[in-house]
């Protein structure tokens, strides 16, 4: 009678176990697919954060009054001369300028400042992780890398050069691939 | 009173479940490309390689007007882009060192004929247990300087081939990743 009981025990935690089983095998994986979707919010989301903490500490004080022209370096894709990354680049930098009391000039040849970024970074990097069943986390990176050089126009000379680094993460879990997604940003 | 081997083997299956779970974990770094652009990891490598292959240059340009050329073959879908960052990394360059660039005397020529990165991916497991996965990126570059005087004569070759190393390595496929600078093993 005891081992009976005790076997029909066993047998319903079985049939707990297997059922927890079967739900461990199903999947939540985010997707991406490109080009038709263009690039993903996390991937445009992490570096445009990580160009604003990289930019936190950038200043332009030194050339309040005076025109700058801009000119943006990286090693980004593109199919044109200036690739997104560059545009979007030059025009922050731009607003930067601006907002710190700096004019834009309307043509290199009217500049009193030269500013050449060149991004040594501009872009993501991500990490998929499956503890099958327990959590699925997906990890995108922003990183931004920039080396700033300022000239003076007239005499080609260099006035200043500065580095500047921000990085940003965007964290996404699942757990038993059925409850989620838990978002973390730093 | 001994217990049943059948009961007994499902006394130690608990225990046995997260160390199965944790062997059929998985940890992938995930570059697609081309639609997502060139990963931050890449632009990194390929960023410190320039610089690395910068410092083998000999030729001094202080006090000379150098014209600067640069010609490339890597770059996704043009090389445009590089050209234009290897100019601009040639000019700071050379005004660091007390030269003026722009159309004169002198004239450097700048190829790239090899700029551009390999992923290898390693995987070692036994019997469908992955033990150990790991993604290294190796930027190789090769540049080449040729630098001509007012009358057309070289003046100076240089050659100068870094490349850039990082490896990414997971154990069990969820401890990790651990980076390591594969030139600095």
């Amino acid at each position: 009678m005891e081992k009976r009981k005790k076997a029909s025990q066993t047998f319903r935690g079985m049939s707990i176990l297997l059922m927890i089983l079967l739900l461990a095998t199903s999947c939540a994986t985010k997707r991406y697919w490109g080009p038709s979707m263009g690039r993903s919010a996390d991937s445009q989301s992490t570096p445009a954060d990580a160009l604003q903490k990289a930019l936190k500490s950038a200043s332009f004080e030194a050339y309040k009054g005076k025109s700058l022209w801009i000119d943006v370096y990286t090693l980004t894709d593109r199919t044109g001369k200036e690739s997104a990354e560059e545009r979007f680049l030059r025009s922050w930098m731009a607003e930067k300028a601006v907002s710190q009391g700096s004019r834009m000039a309307r043509s290199k040849a009217e500049a009193d400042i030269l500013l050449d970024v060149k991004a040594r970074v501009f872009g993501v990097h991500q990490t998929r992780r499956d503890f099958i069943p327990l959590v699925y986390m997906e990890s995108t990176q922003g990183v931004v890398d920039l080396h700033l050089a300022f000239y003076e126009r007239e005499s080609g000379k260099i006035l200043r050069t500065e580095d500047l680094k921000g990085e940003a993460r965007y964290l996404e879990y699942y757990i038993l691939y059925m409850i989620g997604p838990f978002k973390s940003v730093d | 009173m001994t217990t049943h081997p059948f009961l007994r083997g499902i006394q130690i299956f608990p225990l046995l479940l997260p160390f199965l779970a944790l062997l059929c974990s998985c940890a992938t770094v995930d570059y697609l490309p081309p639609e997502q652009g060139t990963s931050a990891e890449l632009q990194s490598i390929l960023a410190q390689s320039l610089e690395e292959n910068l410092k083998e240059i000999g030729f001094d340009p202080a006090g000379k007007t150098v014209d600067i050329q640069v010609r490339a073959l890597g770059g996704h879908q043009t090389p445009l882009g590089l050209e234009r960052y290897v100019k601009s990394l040639f000019q700071e360059w050379a005004v660091q060192r007390g030269a003026i660039v722009g159309p004169g005397e002198w004239r450097m020529e700048v190829f790239l004929p090899v700029l551009g990165t390999t992923a290898t991916q390693r995987n070692l497991s036994y019997r469908n247990v992955p033990l150990y996965y790991s993604e290294r990126f190796r930027a190789s570059g090769r540049l080449v300087v040729i630098v001509k005087d007012g009358e057309g004569r070289t003046a100076g070759v240089w050659q100068a081939g870094k490349g850039g190393d990082l490896a990414d390595i997971y154990l069990m496929r969820i401890f990790g990743p651990f980076d390591v600078p594969v030139g600095n093993r």
